[in-house]
């Protein structure tokens, strides 16, 4: 807490010490809240302290692992989750978890410094447009002569032509590096302000107005779309989309084609989509190749076992009769299982199937066997383990269940982002606008040609402008006019 | 055509390193006549000078065009760019780091900017030919040819600007006062490493925007914080912070030059990062 007390007492113009920053700081938001407010939101040391301090809390987010999605939805899977992690962390497991490093992209902290960040650089940039704008709008053609002695890049020249000749010289010199001129009469002297890339501070804008829609565009799809990974669908099954529409898939069939050294060369499903019962939309679906509707988009995610249950009562009426998509993990069950889970409301039972171990050898299950155990949704109270043998029913409190086939599944990501092509409208803000800024450097040079009594003299200056390459340009043009001086000097000397 | 890709490749490789042997005597040659006129002095100005100098660039454009050689072969043999693995992807980094030096040395008419951007690009070839070489086929997420090409060419074009820009700010940092006359001058260095990433940081946004539209399309997401992409988000911000810090409080020399350092470590970071990070970047193996 002290580093961040004194972080915003240095931020705050001319404050020494933590705590004398502090009291100031106090002080003078009791004073004048909005001002305070807006002084601290223009500062720039501020913004480089959240860019600094987003930064380190993203490099927080990349080296601690950060929980699966679909965990967080439950606080008991979360917490066996974090369990899971003591011994790589130790004494700092819980710590972690109370800072929210476990899901710091997630957190509201980290939604909370982009925000800042936001109102940081929209606030700073406002702040600065009046005197961007005062600094080109309004130029003195016409300087002083203390002017023409200061400057970074500065020079004199002489020269035996006459003022008149001298200043076409210069004038074209500055018109050939493609710079706007204007020149003013005065003091029996001629006076000229050259200025190109007028308008080149002013793409800083779209750079910021890019990161600001950047970090609009992620709250609109974080509030106004959904993600969702968990659509696994058997084949010949289907499936409802849910989030709010009348969406239900049905796949066709999944397909994975491999490379002779078993490395997926292709895999793809072929779906349908129902709307209200109708057939909107059917499609091949594959990585790189999505299919869409009405700003749905369903893309092809993974693959795995469905093993077909079937379930009887007393009397032989079929309750379930589908596949099974093993399409998630459950610490419960072995950390290398993949375990899928179907529901039988009008019994009040939930039965989770548990397939063999991938990658890994399974010591309790072979191929051809799956595990299920049956539980209470309402309570979570499961009743045991059983193991099931391919075309061997069991009868488990009075239900047979039966392991019919093997199938596959195909998983569908599922997502509906309005964002998108804001973002892609942001994106494409920044990089033009980086591109712009950076190589398209506002320049200006003012220049003067006075009568001397051996011919004329030309002075040429720029102030002290931040941007690089100036001293550069301002050599080349010099070396021009020189140049030019020089073989005009020569022709009038011959004649 | 495989073949003539290792081949080329080799050649590259040996030019690279002498290249970069080269640059260093040219250095030190300069360095002998700057110093004083002992007997070495003369000895090896005349290695180090003119010669030296023309011949370090001469090698390195051999290996420059072996290289454009081998990836382009490469490519017609596989029958996509290199972004497969990660030998191809350590070849096109030396590949755009050379080309991004070459443009600076022109520009600058600066031979001794070589002594530590050469070593770099060199390095990344003798690191490529420790990874196998052999050609795989795309899995699908790869299959995806014109986004993949320019999200990787972004990626060369960046890493090779920001490798220049690094070599700049190693000699700023032994350039105290613009003591060593063979070095370019402080000014020049500060220019050199400004302008590279000026030219690096919209291509390495443009990097960052393409992974983006390609994670949307293959999975749904546009920003997904994995890890590789995170680091390279890391990257940017510490450029665009040398930029503001340049242009804003008007940071120069010696502060901006360790920024740039700080901005290559994030650059190699995110480069070797699938090696102890994981994630989605890795599928490409080694
Ligand atoms: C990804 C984020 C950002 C990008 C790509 C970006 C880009 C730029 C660029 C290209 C410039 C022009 C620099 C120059 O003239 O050398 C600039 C200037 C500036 N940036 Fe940013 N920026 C970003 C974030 C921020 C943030 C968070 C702030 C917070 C206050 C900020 C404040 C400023 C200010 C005040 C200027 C100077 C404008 C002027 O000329 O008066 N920027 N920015």
């Amino acid at each position: 807490m002290a580093s961040v007390m004194r972080a915003i007492s240095v931020a705050l113009p001319g404050k020494r010490g933590p705590l004398k920053g502090t009291f100031k700081l106090i002080r003078s938001l009791r004073r004048d809240p909005i001002h305070t407010l807006l002084s601290f939101f223009w500062s720039v040391k501020v913004a480089f302290i959240l860019i600094f301090i987003i930064a380190v809390a993203v490099l927080i987010g990349t080296v601690i692992i950060q929980v699966p999605r679909p965990l967080l939805s439950s606080s008991e899977a979360y917490d066996l989750w974090v369990e899971g992690l003591r011994p790589k962390y130790g004494a700092l497991t819980d710590l972690f978890r109370t800072l929210g490093f476990y899901n710091v992209f997630g957190s509201l902290w980290f939604r909370a410094l982009l925000g800042l960040v936001a109102l940081n650089v929209t606030i700073c940039t406002l702040h600065r447009a009046g005197p961007m704008w005062r600094s080109i709008a309004r130029v003195r053609v016409r300087q002083g002569d203390g002017f023409f002695r200061e400057g970074k890049s500065r020079t004199i020249l002489t020269s035996s032509l006459g003022k008149e000749e001298a200043f076409h010289v210069l004038k074209e010199a500055l018109r050939r590096r493609r710079y706007r001129v204007s020149v003013e009469e005065g003091d029996g002297k001629t006076y000229i302000y050259a200025e190109r890339n007028r308008y080149g501070q002013f793409f800083t804008y779209m750079n910021h107005v890019g990161l600001v829609l950047l970090i609009a565009g992620a709250a609109w799809g974080v509030l106004g779309g959904f993600s969702d990974g968990t659509l696994a669908i058997p084949d010949g099954s289907m499936r409802a989309v849910g989030h709010g529409t009348n969406l239900v898939v049905l796949n066709e069939g999944f397909v994975e084609i491999d490379y002779p050294d078993g490395r997926p060369a292709d895999f793809y499903s072929d779906l349908v989509l129902y709307e209200d019962g109708v057939e909107v939309n059917r499609q091949r679906v594959r990585v790189n190749n999505p299919m869409r509707y009405k700003g749905i988009s369903f893309y092809q995610g993974y693959f795995g076992n469905a093993p077909v249950i079937q379930v009887k009562d007393a009397q032989g009426n079929v309750l379930y009769d589908d596949g099974v998509a093993l399409a998630f993990k459950d610490p419960r069950f072995g950390e290398f299982r993949p375990v899928g889970t179907f529901y039988l409301f009008d019994n009040g039972l939930g039965v989770d199937v548990i397939g063999m171990a991938v990658n890994v050898f399974d010591p309790d299950i072979a191929p051809g066997e799956t595990l299920i155990s049956p539980f209470n949704p309402e309570n979570g109270q499961t009743f045991g383990v059983v193991k099931l043998v391919q075309g061997e029913p069991q009868t488990i409190g009075g239900l047979e269940f039966n392991f019919l086939r093997e199938r596959q599944y195909t998983g569908i990501i599922v997502g509906k982002n309005p964002a998108i092509p804001l973002i892609w409208v942001a994106a494409g803000l920044i990089i033009g606008g980086t591109f712009v800024v950076f190589n398209f450097p506002h320049r200006r040079f003012w220049g003067r040609c006075s009568s001397t009594p051996s011919g004329a003299e030309v002075a040429l200056t720029s102030t002290s402008s931040k941007s690089i390459g100036l001293g550069q340009e301002f050599d080349k043009i010099v070396e021009n006019v020189k140049r030019s001086l020089k073989s005009k000097e020569a022709t009038l000397n011959q004649t | 055509m495989a073949d003539g890709s290792v081949y080329m490749f080799t050649v590259a490789l040996v030019s690279m390193g002498t290249a970069s042997l080269l640059y260093w005597l040219h250095a030190i040659g300069k360095r002998a006549i700057a110093v004083r006129y002992t007997i070495v002095g003369p000895a090896l100005a005349i290695v180090g000078n003119g010669g030296t100098g023309r011949y370090a660039t001469l090698t390195l454009t051999i290996g420059f065009v072996t290289l454009t050689l081998s990836l382009i072969l490469r490519w017609i043999a596989s029958g996509h760019p290199p972004y497969s693995n990660q030998y191809e992807f350590a070849t096109a980094f030396a590949w755009g780091t050379t080309l991004a030096y070459l443009y600076f040395e022109r520009k600058y008419k600066q031979r001794s900017l070589g002594v530590f951007v050469v070593p770099v690009a060199a390095g990344f070839l003798i690191y490529a030919s420790t990874l196998p070489s052999t050609i795989e086929p795309l899995i699908p997420a790869l299959q995806n040819d014109l986004l993949l090409s320019f999200h990787v060419a972004s990626a060369i074009f960046s890493y090779g600007l920001f490798t220049v820009a690094f070599g700049a700010a190693v000699m700023y940092l032994m350039q105290r006062e613009d003591h060593f006359a063979w070095l370019p001058s402080r000014e020049t260095l500060d220019d050199i490493g400004y302008r590279a990433v000026a030219l690096g940081l919209p291509a390495q946004a443009l990097l960052l925007v393409l992974g983006m539209v390609w994670a949307h399309t293959a999975w749904g997401r546009y920003w997904g914080w994995d890890p590789k992409e995170t680091a390279a988000l890391v990257t940017f911000l510490v450029y665009a912070g040398y930029m503001h810090a340049h242009s804003l409080r008007g940071w120069r020399g010696t502060r901006s030059a360790l920024v740039l350092l700080v901005g290559f470590g994030a650059v190699l970071f995110t480069f070797f990062g699938n090696y102890f990070l994981g994630g989605l970047h890795t599928y490409g193996g080694v």
